[in-house]
Protein backbone atom coordinates (compact mmCIF):
# COMPACT_ATOMS: atom_id res chain seq x y z
CA UNK A 1 0.00 0.00 0.00
CA UNK A 2 1.11 3.32 -0.54
CA UNK A 3 1.51 5.85 2.00
CA UNK A 4 -0.13 8.93 0.54
CA UNK A 5 2.60 11.12 2.28
CA UNK A 6 1.60 14.78 0.13
CA UNK A 7 -1.34 14.59 2.08
CA UNK A 8 -2.03 17.68 4.86
CA UNK A 9 -4.71 19.82 5.86
CA UNK A 10 -7.16 16.41 4.95
CA UNK A 11 -10.01 15.46 6.50
CA UNK A 12 -9.89 11.86 7.71
CA UNK A 13 -12.82 9.64 6.89
CA UNK A 14 -13.76 6.51 9.15
CA UNK A 15 -15.87 3.92 7.28
CA UNK A 16 -16.72 3.97 3.66
CA UNK A 17 -20.67 3.20 3.96
CA UNK A 18 -23.74 5.09 3.19
CA UNK A 19 -22.91 7.66 4.77
CA UNK A 20 -19.07 7.98 4.49
CA UNK A 21 -19.97 8.31 0.88
CA UNK A 22 -22.00 11.30 0.86
CA UNK A 23 -19.35 12.90 3.25
CA UNK A 24 -16.98 11.73 0.48
CA UNK A 25 -19.40 13.69 -2.33
CA UNK A 26 -19.39 16.88 -0.14
CA UNK A 27 -15.97 17.07 0.31
CA UNK A 28 -15.72 16.21 -2.99
CA UNK A 29 -17.57 19.06 -4.18
CA UNK A 30 -16.34 21.60 -2.03
CA UNK A 31 -12.54 20.77 -3.51
CA UNK A 32 -11.37 19.45 -0.01
CA UNK A 33 -8.68 16.56 -0.11
CA UNK A 34 -9.75 13.70 2.01
CA UNK A 35 -8.31 9.82 2.91
CA UNK A 36 -10.64 6.88 3.62
CA UNK A 37 -10.30 3.95 6.51
CA UNK A 38 -12.19 1.81 5.61
CA UNK A 39 -11.82 -2.40 6.83
CA UNK A 40 -13.27 -4.12 4.18
CA UNK A 41 -10.40 -5.09 1.49
CA UNK A 42 -13.27 -4.69 -1.47
CA UNK A 43 -14.32 -1.71 -0.38
CA UNK A 44 -10.98 -0.58 -0.32
CA UNK A 45 -10.15 -2.08 -3.49
CA UNK A 46 -13.27 -0.31 -5.23
CA UNK A 47 -11.89 3.00 -3.86
CA UNK A 48 -8.83 2.67 -5.15
CA UNK A 49 -9.95 1.86 -8.52
CA UNK A 50 -12.06 5.23 -8.29
CA UNK A 51 -8.93 6.84 -7.57
CA UNK A 52 -9.71 8.10 -4.05
CA UNK A 53 -7.29 7.91 -1.23
CA UNK A 54 -7.91 5.24 1.40
CA UNK A 55 -6.09 3.64 3.88
CA UNK A 56 -7.01 -0.55 4.62
CA UNK A 57 -7.32 -1.02 8.34
CA UNK A 58 -9.20 -0.57 11.26
CA UNK A 59 -9.87 2.60 11.96
CA UNK A 60 -9.65 2.09 16.16
CA UNK A 61 -6.01 1.55 15.87
CA UNK A 62 -3.84 4.41 16.47
CA UNK A 63 -1.06 3.19 13.51
CA UNK A 64 -3.70 2.93 11.21
CA UNK A 65 -5.29 6.82 12.18
CA UNK A 66 -1.19 7.40 11.53
CA UNK A 67 -1.20 5.90 8.07
CA UNK A 68 -3.90 8.32 7.35
CA UNK A 69 -1.34 10.98 8.24
CA UNK A 70 -3.88 12.15 11.19
CA UNK A 71 -1.21 14.29 12.65
CA UNK A 72 -1.06 16.77 9.83
CA UNK A 73 -5.27 16.29 9.38
CA UNK A 74 -7.48 19.16 9.76
CA UNK A 75 -10.71 17.12 10.03
CA UNK A 76 -11.59 13.81 10.87
CA UNK A 77 -15.45 11.68 10.90
CA UNK A 78 -16.41 8.86 11.70
CA UNK A 79 -19.99 7.20 10.56
CA UNK A 80 -19.55 3.54 12.25
CA UNK A 81 -22.79 2.17 13.28
CA UNK A 82 -21.33 1.26 16.26
CA UNK A 83 -20.80 3.91 18.84
CA UNK A 84 -18.37 2.18 20.71
CA UNK A 85 -15.94 1.88 18.09
CA UNK A 86 -16.77 6.14 16.92
CA UNK A 87 -15.97 6.57 20.79
CA UNK A 88 -12.59 4.82 20.49
CA UNK A 89 -11.26 6.37 17.29
CA UNK A 90 -12.68 9.70 18.43
CA UNK A 91 -10.35 9.56 21.88
CA UNK A 92 -7.84 7.93 19.75
CA UNK A 93 -8.21 10.83 17.08
CA UNK A 94 -8.06 13.63 19.95
CA UNK A 95 -4.77 12.14 21.25
CA UNK A 96 -2.84 11.85 18.10
CA UNK A 97 -4.13 15.55 17.14
CA UNK A 98 -5.26 18.13 19.77
CA UNK A 99 -6.51 20.63 17.13
CA UNK A 100 -8.43 18.37 15.19
CA UNK A 101 -12.18 18.98 14.07
CA UNK A 102 -13.87 15.73 15.14
CA UNK A 103 -17.26 14.69 13.61
CA UNK A 104 -19.20 11.55 14.47
CA UNK A 105 -22.07 9.53 13.72
CA UNK A 106 -24.04 8.41 16.56
CA UNK A 107 -26.15 5.80 16.99
CA UNK A 108 -27.91 6.34 20.63
CA UNK A 109 -29.21 9.35 22.23
CA UNK A 110 -27.09 8.33 25.22
CA UNK A 111 -24.07 8.41 24.01
CA UNK A 112 -23.77 12.02 22.30
CA UNK A 113 -22.55 13.11 25.60
CA UNK A 114 -19.59 10.81 26.49
CA UNK A 115 -18.89 11.45 22.14
CA UNK A 116 -18.81 15.71 22.77
CA UNK A 117 -16.62 14.28 26.11
CA UNK A 118 -14.48 12.61 24.43
CA UNK A 119 -13.68 15.28 21.68
CA UNK A 120 -16.29 15.61 19.17
CA UNK A 121 -17.12 18.84 18.25
CA UNK A 122 -20.09 17.52 15.72
CA UNK A 123 -22.50 14.77 16.80
CA UNK A 124 -25.15 13.55 14.42
CA UNK A 125 -27.79 11.06 14.97
CA UNK A 126 -29.19 9.49 11.78
CA UNK A 127 -31.59 7.40 13.21
CA UNK A 128 -32.89 9.34 15.54
CA UNK A 129 -33.10 12.13 12.80
CA UNK A 130 -34.75 10.11 10.52
CA UNK A 131 -37.41 8.61 12.81
CA UNK A 132 -38.29 12.24 14.40
CA UNK A 133 -38.90 13.07 10.78
CA UNK A 134 -40.63 10.15 9.77
CA UNK A 135 -43.10 10.76 12.91
CA UNK A 136 -43.46 14.17 12.21
CA UNK A 137 -44.22 13.75 8.34
CA UNK A 138 -46.80 11.62 9.39
CA UNK A 139 -48.37 13.93 12.29
CA UNK A 140 -48.46 16.87 10.29
CA UNK A 141 -50.05 15.91 6.97
CA UNK A 142 -52.59 13.53 9.36
CA UNK A 143 -53.09 16.89 11.15
CA UNK A 144 -54.31 18.11 7.18
CA UNK A 145 -56.03 15.67 6.49
CA UNK A 146 -57.96 15.57 9.72
CA UNK A 147 -58.55 19.59 9.49
CA UNK A 148 -59.91 18.95 6.12
CA UNK A 149 -62.25 16.92 6.70
CA UNK A 150 -63.86 19.03 9.25
CA UNK B 1 -35.91 -39.79 14.28
CA UNK B 2 -33.27 -40.20 17.37
CA UNK B 3 -34.87 -41.06 20.88
CA UNK B 4 -34.53 -38.68 23.64
CA UNK B 5 -34.72 -39.43 27.12
CA UNK B 6 -37.99 -36.97 28.06
CA UNK B 7 -39.53 -36.40 30.98
CA UNK B 8 -42.67 -37.96 29.62
CA UNK B 9 -40.77 -40.95 29.08
CA UNK B 10 -38.98 -41.67 31.70
CA UNK B 11 -42.78 -40.84 33.98
CA UNK B 12 -44.39 -43.32 31.80
CA UNK B 13 -42.30 -46.43 32.04
CA UNK B 14 -41.84 -45.68 35.49
CA UNK B 15 -45.70 -45.97 36.08
CA UNK B 16 -45.94 -49.18 33.50
CA UNK B 17 -43.16 -50.89 35.34
CA UNK B 18 -44.93 -50.62 38.61
CA UNK B 19 -47.90 -51.79 37.32
CA UNK B 20 -46.79 -54.25 36.11
CA UNK B 21 -44.53 -55.22 38.62
CA UNK B 22 -47.74 -55.24 40.84
CA UNK B 23 -49.74 -57.16 38.79
CA UNK B 24 -47.66 -60.19 38.39
CA UNK B 25 -46.37 -60.17 42.08
CA UNK B 26 -49.94 -60.16 43.25
CA UNK B 27 -50.68 -63.07 40.75
CA UNK B 28 -47.57 -65.37 40.87
CA UNK B 29 -46.43 -64.65 45.20
CA UNK B 30 -49.86 -64.18 46.71
CA UNK B 31 -51.70 -66.50 44.00
CA UNK B 32 -54.86 -64.24 43.44
CA UNK B 33 -56.78 -64.46 40.33
CA UNK B 34 -55.38 -62.31 37.43
CA UNK B 35 -58.60 -60.46 36.83
CA UNK B 36 -58.51 -59.16 41.02
CA UNK B 37 -55.20 -58.47 40.84
CA UNK B 38 -55.24 -56.40 37.45
CA UNK B 39 -58.26 -54.65 38.97
CA UNK B 40 -57.10 -53.66 42.09
CA UNK B 41 -53.68 -52.39 40.66
CA UNK B 42 -55.20 -50.70 38.41
CA UNK B 43 -57.99 -48.92 40.73
CA UNK B 44 -54.77 -48.19 43.20
CA UNK B 45 -52.47 -47.00 40.63
CA UNK B 46 -55.19 -44.52 38.95
CA UNK B 47 -56.95 -44.16 42.76
CA UNK B 48 -60.43 -44.89 42.40
CA UNK B 49 -61.97 -43.54 45.55
CA UNK B 50 -64.30 -45.81 47.55
CA UNK B 51 -63.33 -48.80 46.78
CA UNK B 52 -62.69 -51.94 48.82
CA UNK B 53 -62.40 -55.94 47.36
CA UNK B 54 -64.68 -58.64 48.82
CA UNK B 55 -61.55 -61.01 48.85
CA UNK B 56 -61.33 -62.80 52.29
CA UNK B 57 -58.26 -61.77 53.97
CA UNK B 58 -57.00 -59.74 51.04
CA UNK B 59 -55.76 -56.99 52.44
CA UNK B 60 -53.63 -58.59 55.32
CA UNK B 61 -51.27 -59.92 53.00
CA UNK B 62 -47.45 -58.40 52.51
CA UNK B 63 -47.36 -57.98 48.80
CA UNK B 64 -50.84 -56.20 49.17
CA UNK B 65 -49.70 -53.84 51.70
CA UNK B 66 -46.39 -52.84 49.84
CA UNK B 67 -47.89 -52.12 46.87
CA UNK B 68 -50.63 -50.02 48.29
CA UNK B 69 -47.86 -47.77 49.25
CA UNK B 70 -45.92 -48.32 46.23
CA UNK B 71 -48.76 -47.75 43.90
CA UNK B 72 -50.03 -44.59 45.67
CA UNK B 73 -46.62 -43.27 45.03
CA UNK B 74 -47.12 -44.04 41.34
CA UNK B 75 -50.52 -42.07 41.31
CA UNK B 76 -48.76 -39.37 42.96
CA UNK B 77 -46.10 -39.03 40.07
CA UNK B 78 -48.98 -39.17 37.52
CA UNK B 79 -51.49 -36.41 38.88
CA UNK B 80 -48.26 -33.88 39.45
CA UNK B 81 -47.36 -35.13 35.98
CA UNK B 82 -50.92 -34.94 34.34
CA UNK B 83 -51.27 -31.20 36.85
CA UNK B 84 -47.59 -29.73 35.37
CA UNK B 85 -48.57 -30.50 31.74
CA UNK B 86 -52.23 -28.73 31.73
CA UNK B 87 -50.74 -26.14 33.38
CA UNK B 88 -47.91 -26.33 30.44
CA UNK B 89 -50.77 -25.99 28.01
CA UNK B 90 -53.11 -23.61 29.84
CA UNK B 91 -49.99 -20.83 29.72
CA UNK B 92 -49.44 -21.55 25.84
CA UNK B 93 -52.92 -19.83 24.91
CA UNK B 94 -51.44 -16.48 24.26
CA UNK B 95 -53.68 -14.43 26.01
CA UNK B 96 -51.44 -10.95 24.59
CA UNK B 97 -52.64 -11.71 21.39
CA UNK B 98 -56.16 -11.92 22.47
CA UNK B 99 -56.20 -8.96 24.36
CA UNK B 100 -54.29 -7.05 21.83
CA UNK B 101 -56.81 -8.33 18.79
CA UNK B 102 -59.24 -7.06 20.95
CA UNK B 103 -57.34 -3.85 21.40
CA UNK B 104 -56.77 -3.36 17.84
CA UNK B 105 -60.17 -3.90 16.56
CA UNK B 106 -61.34 -0.84 18.75
CA UNK B 107 -58.35 1.46 16.77
CA UNK B 108 -59.81 3.70 13.98
CA UNK B 109 -57.16 5.97 12.02
CA UNK B 110 -54.10 4.66 13.79
CA UNK B 111 -50.54 4.33 12.67
CA UNK B 112 -48.57 1.04 11.78
CA UNK B 113 -45.34 1.47 13.12
CA UNK B 114 -43.22 -1.58 10.79
CA UNK B 115 -39.84 -2.27 12.85
CA UNK B 116 -38.84 -0.69 16.57
CA UNK B 117 -35.35 -0.22 16.00
CA UNK B 118 -34.14 3.35 16.81
CA UNK B 119 -35.95 4.53 14.03
CA UNK B 120 -39.42 3.63 15.02
CA UNK B 121 -38.96 4.04 18.48
CA UNK B 122 -37.98 8.11 17.67
CA UNK B 123 -41.45 7.81 15.42
CA UNK B 124 -43.61 6.11 18.08
CA UNK B 125 -42.40 8.83 20.31
CA UNK B 126 -43.58 11.85 17.86
CA UNK B 127 -46.68 10.22 17.67
CA UNK B 128 -47.46 9.64 21.70
CA UNK B 129 -46.24 13.25 21.65
CA UNK B 130 -49.52 14.21 19.56
CA UNK B 131 -51.53 11.63 21.15
CA UNK B 132 -52.50 9.64 17.93
CA UNK B 133 -52.98 5.98 17.95
CA UNK B 134 -50.57 3.37 16.54
CA UNK B 135 -49.47 -0.43 16.39
CA UNK B 136 -45.99 -1.42 16.09
CA UNK B 137 -45.52 -4.56 13.95
CA UNK B 138 -41.99 -6.15 15.55
CA UNK B 139 -40.82 -9.41 14.68
CA UNK B 140 -38.21 -9.52 17.53
CA UNK B 141 -39.55 -11.54 20.52
CA UNK B 142 -37.54 -9.60 22.99
CA UNK B 143 -38.57 -6.46 21.41
CA UNK B 144 -42.36 -7.20 21.62
CA UNK B 145 -42.15 -7.75 24.85
CA UNK B 146 -40.43 -4.57 26.05
CA UNK B 147 -43.63 -2.86 24.25
CA UNK B 148 -46.26 -5.17 26.06
CA UNK B 149 -44.52 -4.02 29.33
CA UNK B 150 -45.04 -0.50 28.16
CA UNK B 151 -48.60 -0.92 27.13
CA UNK B 152 -47.85 -0.51 23.60
CA UNK B 153 -50.23 -1.81 21.09
CA UNK B 154 -47.88 -4.33 19.12
CA UNK B 155 -48.17 -7.09 16.53
CA UNK B 156 -45.71 -9.71 16.72
CA UNK B 157 -44.63 -10.88 12.79
CA UNK B 158 -42.60 -10.15 9.98
CA UNK B 159 -44.63 -6.89 8.58
CA UNK B 160 -44.29 -8.14 4.87
CA UNK B 161 -46.57 -10.49 5.60
CA UNK B 162 -50.42 -9.47 4.33
CA UNK B 163 -51.58 -11.66 7.18
CA UNK B 164 -49.49 -9.59 9.85
CA UNK B 165 -50.58 -6.40 8.32
CA UNK B 166 -54.49 -7.29 8.87
CA UNK B 167 -53.45 -8.18 12.27
CA UNK B 168 -52.75 -4.91 13.02
CA UNK B 169 -55.66 -3.68 11.33
CA UNK B 170 -54.55 -2.12 8.04
CA UNK B 171 -58.25 -1.74 6.74
CA UNK B 172 -58.93 0.45 9.33
CA UNK B 173 -55.42 2.07 9.61
CA UNK B 174 -54.66 6.02 8.56
CA UNK B 175 -50.93 5.89 7.99
CA UNK B 176 -48.03 3.86 7.67
CA UNK B 177 -44.44 4.16 8.52
CA UNK B 178 -41.97 1.65 7.06
CA UNK B 179 -38.77 1.86 9.66
CA UNK B 180 -36.93 -1.68 8.74
CA UNK B 181 -33.22 -1.10 7.62
CA UNK B 182 -33.62 -3.05 4.48
CA UNK B 183 -34.99 -1.51 1.43
CA UNK B 184 -36.28 -4.21 -0.24
CA UNK B 185 -38.64 -5.11 2.48
CA UNK B 186 -39.59 -1.57 3.07
CA UNK B 187 -40.48 -1.54 -0.90
CA UNK B 188 -42.66 -4.95 -0.14
CA UNK B 189 -44.32 -3.51 2.48
CA UNK B 190 -45.25 -0.19 1.18
CA UNK B 191 -46.71 -2.32 -2.02
CA UNK B 192 -48.49 -4.71 0.43
CA UNK B 193 -50.10 -1.80 2.43
CA UNK B 194 -50.91 0.06 -0.76
CA UNK B 195 -53.00 -3.04 -1.34
CA UNK B 196 -54.74 -3.40 1.57
CA UNK B 197 -55.65 0.08 2.10
CA UNK B 198 -55.64 2.21 -1.07
CA UNK B 199 -56.37 5.51 1.27
CA UNK B 200 -53.32 5.26 3.83
CA UNK B 201 -50.62 7.55 4.21
CA UNK B 202 -47.26 5.91 3.93
CA UNK B 203 -44.46 7.25 4.68
CA UNK B 204 -40.95 4.65 4.42
CA UNK B 205 -37.35 5.11 5.54
CA UNK B 206 -34.90 4.87 2.98
CA UNK B 207 -31.33 3.29 3.01
CA UNK B 208 -30.13 4.26 -0.82
CA UNK B 209 -30.64 6.73 -2.80
CA UNK B 210 -31.69 5.39 -6.26
CA UNK B 211 -34.65 3.25 -4.35
CA UNK B 212 -36.12 6.18 -3.61
CA UNK B 213 -38.25 6.99 -7.31
CA UNK B 214 -39.14 3.45 -6.43
CA UNK B 215 -40.22 3.72 -3.50
CA UNK B 216 -42.71 6.81 -4.81
CA UNK B 217 -43.60 4.42 -7.46
CA UNK B 218 -44.82 1.54 -4.64
CA UNK B 219 -47.14 4.12 -3.10
CA UNK B 220 -45.17 5.55 -0.67
CA UNK B 221 -46.17 9.93 -0.21
CA UNK B 222 -43.20 10.13 2.14
CA UNK B 223 -39.99 8.83 2.30
CA UNK B 224 -36.95 9.96 4.60
CA UNK B 225 -33.33 8.80 3.91
CA UNK B 226 -31.23 9.10 7.58
CA UNK B 227 -28.12 7.41 6.31
CA UNK B 228 -28.08 10.29 3.38
CA UNK B 229 -29.16 13.06 5.34
CA UNK B 230 -26.84 12.47 8.02
CA UNK B 231 -24.16 12.17 6.15
CA UNK B 232 -24.59 15.61 3.52
CA UNK B 233 -24.96 17.03 7.24
CA UNK B 234 -21.59 15.84 8.59
CA UNK B 235 -20.31 16.64 5.30
CA UNK B 236 -21.02 19.84 5.03
CA UNK B 237 -20.00 20.52 8.85
CA UNK B 238 -17.05 19.68 8.20
CA UNK B 239 -16.04 21.19 4.87
CA UNK B 240 -17.50 24.44 6.41
CA UNK B 241 -15.14 24.01 9.46
CA UNK B 242 -12.36 23.11 8.03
Amino acid sequence: MKKPETLEGHVVVCGYGKIGEKICEVLEQSKKSYIVIEENPAIANLLRSMKIKVVEGDATHSRVLKMALIEKANALVTTFGNDTNNIFVILTARELNPNLLIASRAVSEEVVSKMHRAGAEIVVLPEVVGGMELGREMVKRKLKIRSLRV
Amino acid sequence: MVFRWRLDYIIAVIIICIFILSALSLIFISNIEPSVALYWTAATVFSVPGFVLDVPGFYRLGTVQTFTFINGLAYLILVTFVTAKFVNILSRIDVHKREMKRRISSMNEHILVCGYGRLGEKACEILDDHTMGYVVIERNPRVVKLLRERDIAVVEGDATHSKVLKMAGIERAGGLIAALGNDTKNVYITLTARELNPNLLIASRAVSEEVVSKMHRAGAEIVVLPEVVAGLELGKEIAEGV
